[in-house]
């Protein structure tokens, strides 16, 4: 059946055929101008350069989408992330100077100690602190030229851990009133005979 | 019974009769089968400009049925630029032979079809006795003699050369042209298909989506 249809719409075609015909050659004629036009056209642009077709507009958009998708498939959204930070307390490290001047010695003649002075290295150290320090002693002049000023501890992290009840009725602190019953007040006026005990 | 014409048929018209039934059936089935080739490869040809025009339209850079039509004679042009620079080439090649050879023999106007045929079969289908007369019609009566057998002629080496170049290159333009009004008749389709807005399946009161507009309107009217 489908091939009767085929055929009979075959046969119109051949009726047809000569104003196709006229068409195809109308269009043949027309097409040879328009081919020699490209061809020159194309030929300016190649020895200026340029692609021999100037690109259409609608390909310059289609090549922006491709290439944006593309970027979004070859790259993460951020390549570096940054690593979690593990939670607990955050580390303070202690440090104590002993500022001495030249020359000065202490009154007993002895200079200060440190009890963990003659422990090796890494031991005697609670956590937390940092890695060998001063080698193997504290170093007894640290600011030969004088103190810095600056703010102490002003670059110790403050970590404050977040509030546990967020939800929960905030009420405002107010000063207590005084107590006005003489039954809850306890007299602590000194009496006679508190001396003996 | 009446009879409105007589038709008296000697055994000789009969088997002609039936000759010419089959002819014109041969004839018949033959056109349609060339109808249905040049319908296929029409077909075939157009469905190049889905696939040029296919990633700006399913990329929704195309919004409009004038920029998919302005956009597909582009491309199309583009195409037929590509496609039809083999024929023009053979074409340029022909021509560039013809001045040579005429140059070189100082004839510049040649039958040159007419050399050509000395490499074909020849039959001599102008004489009128093999022709014979039937109602009115003039029916080939027998098969017309041979008039001449293929041979080689040196003196013809220019139209051997020639005529096969402008017979390749004309036929090979004839496809890349139908190719090309295939494609534009196919353009012409698809700006209609793709941009349709169909109501084939849509009922006004069938739709759920308007059943507010519906209650509004009907509201509106009870006050």
């Amino acid at each position: 059946m489908k091939f009767l249809r085929e055929f009979g719409l075959g046969l119109v075609y051949i009726l047809l055929l000569p104003i196709l015909l006229a068409g195809v050659l109308v269009v043949g004629v027309v097409m040879i101008f328009v081919w020699i036009v490209m061809f020159f056209k194309g030929c300016i642009r190649f020895f200026k350069g340029d692609s021999f077709f100037a690109p259409l507009p609608e390909d310059e958009q289609v090549q922006k989408i491709k290439d944006e998708e593309l970027r979004r498939k070859t790259e993460p959204e951020n390549p570096n992330p940054a690593p979690a930070q593990p939670a607990g307390p955050s580390q303070v490290y202690i440090q104590t100077n002993y500022y001495q001047q030249p020359g000065q010695v202490p009154p007993n003649g002895q200079m200060p100690q440190n009890p963990q002075q003659n422990l090796p290295p890494f031991q005697g150290y609670p956590q937390g602190y940092p890695q060998q320090p001063y080698g193997n002693g504290i170093p007894q002049q640290p600011y030969p030229n004088g103190i810095p000023q600056q703010q102490p501890y002003g670059n110790i992290p403050q970590q404050q851990p977040p509030y546990p009840y967020p939800n929960a009725e905030q009420i405002p602190y107010s000063e207590p009133a005084p107590e006005t019953d003489p039954s809850r007040m306890i007299d602590i006026t000194p009496t006679e005979g508190d001396d003996k005990q | 019974m009446r009879t409105f014409v007589e038709f008296a048929l000697s055994e000789n018209d009969k088997r002609l009769l039936f000759i010419l039934l089959i002819v014109f059936l041969i004839i018949f089935l033959i056109l349609g089968l060339i109808g249905v080739l040049i319908r296929t490869i029409s077909r075939t040809f157009s469905r190049r400009i889905d696939y040029e025009i296919h990633e700006a339209v399913t990329s929704r850079v195309i919004t409009t049925p004038e920029q998919l039509k302005k956009y597909g004679i582009a491309k199309n042009n583009r195409l037929f630029f590509k496609q039809a620079i083999p024929p023009f080439f053979i074409m340029a090649l022909s021509l560039l032979m013809y001045l040579i050879y005429s140059f070189a023999s100082g004839i510049w106007a040649e039958d040159y079809f007419g050399h050509f045929s000395s490499l074909l079969y020849t039959w001599d289908w102008a004489n009128p006795e093999n022709y014979a007369d039937f109602w009115g019609l003039s029916l080939l009566r027998r098969w017309p003699p041979l008039l001449n057998e293929p041979h080689f002629v040196p003196e013809y080496w220019g139209a051997y050369i020639l005529v096969p170049l402008w017979v390749i290159s004309i036929g090979y333009y004839i496809v890349v042209i139908q190719a090309y009004v295939s494609r534009a008749v196919m353009l012409e389709r698809r700006s209609h298909t793709v941009f349709e807005k169909s109501l084939e399946d849509f009922n006004y009161f069938n739709d759920k989506k308007d059943a507010p507009a519906q209650d509004t309107q009907s509201s509106s009217d009870k006050k």
